[in-house]
């Protein structure tokens, strides 16, 4: 199985840990990744609010790359997913924009034909759980608030996610051990979209307080999300605001300590908030399952 | 294709259909923490009033919660992205509107709206990462190119009226 | 060949945007056209006498108005030329407003095209046949389907009349869903109290053969002459030794372990049961899907009930039966179903267990429901309530576009119910309109907001649950700021969707529905009870989502149109149908595929189809698919459509 990897900016110049852990995960679950030159994805929240047809071509530059190769696109981060996917679903059905978007893309001598598709990892994982349980080595007792992001499950008519009920990621981390605690407004915004984390970042911290003081109360081990953009603000903001403790771990991380990769190699160690109580815990999930 | 007019924006995004029921605003969590009142864009936008030059449509953080809830299956979130085009094509650039513009400059120039910091490079290395990932920026080839893609774009243009 | 055409202005609807002197110049003088004139109005007397006076002093042959819609007016005319004795199938309409005037803003080409219609219209005319039309003889009783408050209605108004009226219901007894309420708004008149004493004259009335636990199976036939087979579930109880004494219920080793249908789920029965206490016929039946005796063969060492019933009532053999009937006319009453809110996931129903649907609370308030008529919701007294309006109305994202008509009102009879039972609950309504368009129902919203009932204009976002309470999210539109509301019920307005039973019972009948699923109308103002297939009335909410006095009105309104059919010895058939000649017909059953009404018949004998006058809808949809060219389509003759076009090409 090969996929062109998409790993987007945050997990690749922010939280590498997100990125090595894809590669460690994907490489024993017998995905191949192929690496090509992108760029941002760009943003659905920053870029498409300044204009959406420049964000339908950088979309469409990055979307073509693989298509010589026949490769799908995989994504890690919801964001990331939002724009290409609906990059990708957008200009399947309109073909003024496709017109647009080739126009400027045979600029540089490129062009788009919509042969290939987005997908998040999640969506590869949801295929292969016999693959997971065989590879686990250490069964994570977890108690987790998980997160999926609100641009991996709507708009439900482009995603064709449930978004009022999702499951997939409830019943991965289950598969590791990990029980997914219910929690107040699971699933609203974490506050980061739509360039409100970086030009309104008052209202954005206000927005993820809430969010953090219902999943302080579910009384969690960690946060696992599928979207490095909203991991970053669940790890930083808690710093920001000088409260919480609430380890965040992107699914990927958390499948490479199941999957009995150590810590460091999934960069947990640089995250902001520490992750010192997971680590314990997993080694003394390790000495259980030795015996 | 046609200049876009909020009228344009109303038809398309199906806004004429609202009955201002205000599922939108309950369902909305930046509401709840400021004057964003989803309704109150939709219906002024009906209206065919300026909604583009008003801050709160920057306020929200296209989450999409309200556009899935919507009984009429208005486009709300469509909308109100469309409307921030409109508001950066007129440039009504409110103060919060600032900040992204940084990450347009650094798309172009690094080819990613979040640059890697020579301190994460130090991380990748030490994770057993490339020290640089393979991305639109390793080749400079490749930059150029998407500098070229990116001049032609009204994303840029925007940028420079401002 | 004389043809007289004539052109009407419609007012101004049709002569301000067709030049109409320039379109009688056009005509007059064309092949056949004997006389070409023009009116204000010809459906007026004026213009009806008009035509008659010319077909008299001119001996015209053929008619042709171009006015109006031919669904409008073709009748009226084809009635004016047989009063002057001309053959009323000799008569043409060109259709220049709806399909030229109203839809066109170039008045010379809205003119150009008008004179094309018309041209085309002297064209087919000319090629017209006359036809007579034959009589049939009618079967002088009805058929009710579906016996809830619409269904009663219309049974007893035709029964009244003196026809014999079979009743059809699928449940072990009739009252539907309004037996299922507790009072009724806006007058607080308690259901029960008005609706048993009709269901009872129903069981009682001597024209009345009432058969429940009962379904259509089959239907065929047309107006005048519907066959009907009817199947009678079996009870597993000899209707004529059961008493309704109810022993048998109490005996049952399932007493109390079956969730009752029609306590919503909430109430439990037993296997042996009556749907509820005033229940019409007052039979117990046996419910095979859950009796241990019928579904694993052994109940104890004997049934408990055939054990204690005296009369010796439980048949535990009987098997179900097949009756056959003939009608002359059908009412379909087959109501609704609660819209199923699970789909509105952010509503938590389902979910919450204090969250409830209008029905759900309909039966907690009803004396005879699972709580005696206290307001005990999973064991406690509700404080603070919160109504949602339009749950599964006026929402396209589940496909029901429609307003459902009664949520306003019954959410309003509810919370005043509710306020009354518990004089200190908060009650707070979420509503997106208030429509209280009924006699008496603005006036029952202002009483209800006296007592104290407060409304707050916004639809609820989602329901939540915290510590075990439910928070209500919301916008007041009127402030224009979210808000948040604790409550220990959530009582969700649920709205109407069409029985699932007017799947089948449209299939058998040909009826359409109109986009919200719910039967169609033959015209949505002129003609709200009829169908489109003649003979089939609609009566109720299965016409659309209705409160208790409309769907009493319109089963009377489709009860009395049933009468004025069944009154007459002899109806006309429409001649304009399908003829088939057998001499050419390969056999191929082409035809028989397409028909929508089983018109065609194979005849296993010569091999050769035949078709059935009475049930020929003259669709046309035969003669034009036949590869041998053996059907004929009166009326829509090839050469008569080919005429026609050839003039507008």
């Amino acid at each position: 199985m090969k996929y062109a990897f998409f790993p987007g900016c945050i997990a690749k110049n922010v939280y590498p840990g997100i990125e090595k852990a894809t590669r460690l995960v994907s490489a024993k679950l017998g995905i191949d990744l192929v690496d090509y030159e992108y760029s941002c994805c760009p943003p659905p929240g920053v870029i498409a609010c300044y204009d959406k047809d420049s964000w339908l071509t950088l979309g469409a530059r990055n979307l073509s790359l693989s298509e010589k190769d026949n490769h799908d696109i995989m994504t890690i981060c919801a964001g990331c997913y939002g724009t290409l996917h609906n990059v990708w679903h957008t200009l399947k059905q309109d073909q003024d924009k496709m017109e647009f978007v080739n126009e400027h893309l045979s600029r540089i001598d490129t062009e788009y034909k919509g042969n290939i598709r987005p997908v998040h990892f999640v969506d590869l994982l949801s295929k292969m759980r016999d693959e997971i349980k065989q590879n686990k080595e250490i069964d994570l007792d977890f108690r987790v608030a998980v997160h999926y992001g609100c641009h991996y499950l709507k708009p439900s008519d482009v995603t064709g996610e449930n978004s009022e009920a999702p499951k997939i990621l409830d019943e991965i981390v289950s598969l590791l051990g990990c029980e997914s605690v219910p929690f107040k407004d699971r699933l609203t915004c974490c506050g980061a979209g739509g360039g409100v984390m970086s030009g309104e970042p008052d209202l954005s911290l206000k927005i993820i307080d809430r969010k953090l003081k219902n999943i302080e109360k579910a009384d969690v081990d960690c946060i696992i999300n599928i979207c490095s953009f909203c991991h970053m603000n669940f790890d930083q903001s808690q710093k920001k605001l000088h409260a919480y403790d609430i380890p965040v771990l992107h699914l990927n991380q958390l499948l490479g300590l199941a999957f009995g990769f150590k810590h460091k190699h999934l960069g947990l160690h640089t995250n902001l908030v520490s992750t010192r109580d997971i680590v314990k815990k997993v080694k003394g999930a390790k000495r259980e399952s030795m015996k | 294709m046609e200049e876009k007019t909020v009228e344009s924006i109303v038809n398309e995004g199906r806004a004429y259909a609202c009955i201002q029921c205000g599922k939108c605003t309950g369902s909305c969590p930046s509401g709840r923490e400021c004057g964003l009142r989803t309704r109150k864009v939709i219906h002024m936008a009906r209206l065919g009033m300026d909604i583009y030059k008003t801050e709160e449509l920057w306020d929200c953080t296209t989450c999409y919660t309200c556009q899935e809830r919507c009984p009429k299956d208005v486009k709300i979130t469509d909308i109100i992205i469309e409307l921030r085009n409109m508001a950066v094509k007129n440039s009504f650039y409110p103060t919060m509107a600032e900040v992204p513009k940084i990450i347009i400059q650094n798309l172009y120039s690094t080819g990613n709206g979040q640059p890697l910091s020579p301190e994460v490079s130090k991380i990748r290395s030490i994770i057993g990462l490339n020290k640089e990932p393979l991305d639109a920026s390793t080749n400079k080839d490749t930059l150029k190119k998407f500098q070229k893609l990116l001049d032609g774009l009204p994303l840029m243009q925007w940028g420079e009226t401002q | 060949m004389k043809v007289g055409v004539y052109i009407c202005h419609c007012g101004v609807n049709i002569a301000n945007m067709v030049d109409i002197p320039k379109v009688v110049e056009a005509i007059s003088g064309q092949t056949n056209v004997a006389v070409c004139k023009e009116y204000q109005y010809m459906c007026s007397d004026p213009g009806q006498n008009m035509i008659r006076k010319d077909i008299e002093d001119m001996g015209l042959d053929r008619v042709v108005v171009a006015a109006c819609s031919p669904r409008m007016h073709e009748p009226t005319f084809r009635a004016t030329v047989a009063d002057a004795g001309m053959n009323p199938y000799c008569f043409e309409m060109a259709n220049i407003r709806e399909q030229c005037s109203w839809v066109h803003e170039d008045k010379e080409e809205a003119t150009q095209k008008a004179i094309d219609l018309v041209k085309s219209s002297v064209a087919r005319a000319s090629l017209l046949e006359p036809l007579q039309s034959t009589e049939i003889p009618v079967t002088h009783s009805a058929l009710v389907i579906g016996g809830g408050i619409a269904g009663i209605q219309a049974a007893l108004d035709i029964a009244n009349s003196g026809f014999k009226t079979y009743l059809v219901e699928k449940e072990p007894s009739i009252g539907g869903r309004m037996a299922q309420f507790d009072k009724t708004f806006p007058t607080l008149d308690c259901a029960a109290c008005i609706l048993t004493p009709k269901m009872v004259d129903v069981a009682r009335h001597p024209n009345i053969d009432l058969l429940t636990y009962s379904e259509v199976e089959h239907i065929d036939g047309s107006i005048g002459n519907f066959h009907v087979q009817i199947k009678k579930k079996p009870r597993y109880v000899d209707p004529d030794l059961c008493t309704g004494c109810g022993l048998c219920a109490e005996a049952c080793r399932l007493k109390g372990r079956i969730s009752s249908e029609f306590d919503m789920g909430i109430g439990k029965r037993g296997a042996i049961y009556v749907p509820f206490p005033q229940a019409v016929p007052l039979l117990y039946t046996i419910d095979p899907e859950n009796c241990l005796l019928l579904k694993h063969g052994k109940c104890g060492k004997s049934p408990k009930c055939e054990d204690i019933c005296d009369p010796g009532a439980i048949r535990f053999d009987q098997e179900e039966e097949h009756i056959d009937i003939d009608v002359g006319a059908i009412v379909v009453a087959t109501g609704y179903n609660e819209f199923s809110p699970v789909v509105k996931e952010e509503y938590g129903y389902g979910k919450f267990k204090n969250v409830m649907t209008g029905l759900e609370l309909e039966r907690i308030f009803s004396p005879s429901g699972p709580t005696g008529g206290n307001p005990i919701i999973n064991g406690t007294e509700p404080k603070n309530i919160v109504f949602i309006s339009c749950v599964g109305s006026r929402d396209k994202r589940i496909g029901n576009p429609y307003c459902s008509r009664v949520c306003c009102m019954y959410i309003a009879k509810q919370a005043h119910l509710l306020k009354e039972k518990i004089p200190d609950a908060n009650i707070t309504v979420m509503y997106t309109d208030m429509r209280a368009f009924g006699k008496g129902y603005e006036e029952f919203y202002e009483r209800v907001q006296k007592e104290g009932i407060r409304y707050r204009r916004g639809n609820a976002a989602e329901v939540y649950e915290e510590d075990d309470l439910l928070f209500v999210r919301a916008e007041d539109t009127l402030l224009g700021e979210p808000y948040e509301l604790p409550a220990d019920l959530v009582v969700l307005g649920t709205g109407l969707v069409p029985s699932p039973d007017a799947d089948s019972i449209g299939q058998m009948l040909h009826l359409s529905r109109s986009a919200d699923k719910f039967f169609l109308e033959a015209h949505p103002k002129l003609r709200p009870v009829d169908t489109v297939i003649d003979g089939v009335f609609l009566a109720g909410a299965a016409q659309g989502p209705k409160d208790i006095p409309d769907s009493v009105a319109q089963a009377s309104g489709a009860a009395s149109h049933v009468v004025n059919l069944l009154v007459k010895e002899k109806i006309h058939a429409e001649p304009i149908i399908a003829e088939i000649n057998e001499d050419a017909c390969v056999g191929c059953k082409t035809c028989i595929v397409l028909c929508p009404y089983e018109a065609p018949l194979y005849d296993d004998e010569k091999k050769v189809v035949t078709i059935n006058r009475a049930v020929c809808k003259g669709c046309g949809s035969c003669a034009a698919a036949c590869p041998s060219g053996s059907i004929k389509m009166n009326h829509f003759k090839n050469e008569q459509i080919v005429a026609q076009i050839l003039e507008v090409i």
